[in-house]
């Protein structure tokens, strides 16, 4: 039972030890906007106080919860688009080196597309429902995947694929016993940069034209010149941001537990 | 080691098209979006009316509204992409002239609200007080030619009026700061919001003041596409019809028309939108006038001073451009 206790202890401890700091560091800075901005009496329409803006989200904090919903679904939706589409063009690259040839140039080309460019047409070709914004999410977050995973699954132990090839397996058979397992760290790795970026690509999206979401809400506040809800609003995404962060780390972490006892074994 | 890979996003990315495949009416409704110019306000409200009231699904109408964020609605109407859509005269023009076939197919007032817009401390009264003043604008040759007119026509010297772009920044903020001594905006919107929100001394100039000068025009108006017009035209009319009894409301009623409003976007100031809607409630239309129609001779003599002026190249037929054919009399 003390054991028990003092385990607890100790991992209470820990959790602080490696909790504490971040939450100190992001309290003070709040304290030094805070600060700044009342001695050098900065106008709320150029930077608003952090107290301002926690009183522009009391104000009007009963709207946004539709408003992330929409978004929220639309960051989720892409991101799993983005997941399988990216897997299966990795598989495939690494599969075969002549459709990795062919298609890292457009996968690059892909990148630098100004979504200003891309927008209209996205309206044109998916109209004003949810499609546009999910294939913003899909076309900014299929590329760390594909990238990740593809090295993942073309990194595996060269021994360990001559040992399996020895026994005869087919490519298939190799795909799933020896480079799939290889490689989803680094599908999960490549999915975490995804996931940072889902929730601003569902924002971006909804400047295409929308009825309800975070980048709607945005817009409004602009045009009506509320910097402090504006503000609210980059709160707000960047705490769903680290929230879905979160989530796809704990998902990593139930789908490949080896990963994670090796890790803390070779602390 | 567990992370190999470090990666830069763009905030571009290719799309792999893929079909839309939006379905079309069920039981004699059909499925009709509407394009704003803006974040909604009491221009709109007729729309909100009709739409909280359930004018449109009574007229076998299921809207929706969207939100624009940067570019209107013209290319979005033109492309079909949306059915209906809120634009003014000044883009409708130029997009026929580039080959969109939106047609204006009724005003939402009847003449333009606009004015220019300064602290009452720059001693700005009249068009030729601009001489000497700064400009803060959107960049564009419309708003050039329309100030240039204004202060030449009212006895000043136009070519002492400075113009810096600055965007959709805060104005008053900026004329505070003293980067510009005037601004081109709405009347029943901004001003108002200015001297009636916010509680600042304002002068303005305003364009319906000055039409000796300058010509009138139809701003914010209702957009379709020609296709529309074409093969479902009692659709557009059972749109009209809605919209117009929205409208009517508004004018008899501004408080409903302010209800509306705010329960669609409850992140409007409610103090702005209730005032604006006191404010538009008499000219939402001409005095016994149906709402919603539009004159050749605006449009005519505006698309002149828009080729003047250089945002049009070439002439644009103005007959083919707007139509009255939809307004209920």
């Amino acid at each position: 039972m003390s054991a028990a206790a003092s385990t607890r202890d100790s991992r209470f401890a820990a959790a602080s030890r490696r909790y504490l700091p971040p939450a100190l560091f992001l309290a003070g800075l709040a304290v030094c906007w805070e600060v700044a901005v009342r001695s050098l009496d900065v106008a709320p329409w150029i930077l608003p106080a952090p107290s301002a803006v926690w009183a522009a989200f009391t104000d009007i904090g009963e709207v946004l919860p539709g408003h992330i919903a929409t978004t929220m679904t639309e960051a989720l939706l892409g991101l799993l688009i983005a997941a399988v589409a990216g897997a299966s063009i990795a598989a495939l690259i690494a599969s075969m080196p002549l459709a990795r040839r062919l298609t890292y140039p457009l996968l690059v080309l892909s990148q630098n597309i100004p979504l200003i460019v891309l927008a209209p047409l996205l309206v044109v070709w998916f109209g004003f429902g949810i499609e546009p914004k999910v294939a913003v999410v899909a076309l900014i977050g299929f590329f760390p995947i594909v990238v990740s995973t593809a090295e993942g699954l073309m990194r595996t132990d060269p021994d360990l694929v001559d040992l399996v090839r020895s026994t005869g397996a087919s490519r298939w058979q190799m795909l799933r016993a020896v480079r799939i397992p290889a490689a989803v760290p680094a599908f999960f790795a490549g999915l975490q940069i995804s996931t940072t970026y889902a929730v601003l690509g569902a924002v971006i999206g909804e400047w295409v034209g929308a009825t309800s979401g975070l980048g709607l809400f945005i817009t409004r506040s602009q045009t009506a010149f509320r910097t402090d809800r504006v503000f609210v609003a980059v709160v707000v995404i960047a705490a769903l941001s680290i929230a879905l962060f979160g989530l796809v780390h704990v998902i990593a972490r139930l789908v490949m537990p080896w990963q994670y006892a090796s890790e803390r074994e070779q602390r | 080691m567990r992370r190999r890979i470090a990666l830069l996003l763009a905030s571009g990315a290719l799309a792999l098209a893929s079909a839309c495949g939006d379905g079309g009416g069920n039981g004699g409704t059909s499925d009709v979006t509407l394009m704003l110019n803006w974040t909604p306000n009491n221009h709109h409200a007729g729309i909100y009316i009709a739409q909280a009231n359930g004018w449109y699904r009574d007229a076998g109408i299921n809207l929706t509204i969207v939100e624009p964020a940067e570019a209107g609605a013209d290319a979005v109407v033109g492309a079909g992409s949306a059915d209906f859509g809120i634009s003014q005269a000044e883009s409708v023009l130029p997009a026929r002239a580039a080959g969109a076939p939106v047609v204006a197919i009724g005003t939402l007032l009847p003449y333009n609200d606009s004015s220019l817009m300064a602290l009452a401390s720059t001693g700005i009264t009249r068009p030729r007080d601009l001489a000497g003043k700064k400009y803060g604008g959107y960049g564009g040759s419309l708003e050039r030619e329309l100030i240039n007119t204004l202060v030449q026509c009212d006895g000043g010297d136009p070519a002492r009026v400075s113009f810096v772009e600055v965007g959709n920044i805060d104005y008053l903020a900026g004329m505070d700061q003293g980067r510009f001594d005037f601004v081109w905006v709405f009347e029943g919107w901004d001003t108002l919001r200015a001297r009636a929100v916010v509680g600042r001394q304002i002068s303005s100039i305003k364009f319906v003041d000055h039409l000796n000068c300058i010509p009138d025009w139809y701003t914010p108006v209702i957009i379709t596409n020609e296709r529309m017009i074409r093969e479902r035209p009692a659709l557009v009319r059972r749109f009209m019809e809605a919209t117009a009894r929205g409208y009517r409301a508004a004018i008899d009623q501004p408080e409903v028309a302010a209800n509306a409003l705010l329960n669609a976007a409850p992140e409007l100031d409610e103090k702005l939108v209730r005032e604006s809607a006191a404010y538009h409630a008499p000219k939402y239309a001409k005095q016994g006038q149906a709402w919603g129609l539009q004159d050749g001779a605006v449009w005519t003599r505006f698309e002149a001073f828009l080729r003047q002026s250089g945002l049009l190249e070439e002439e644009v037929d103005v007959d083919d451009a707007f139509t009255n054919d939809f307004i209920p009399r």
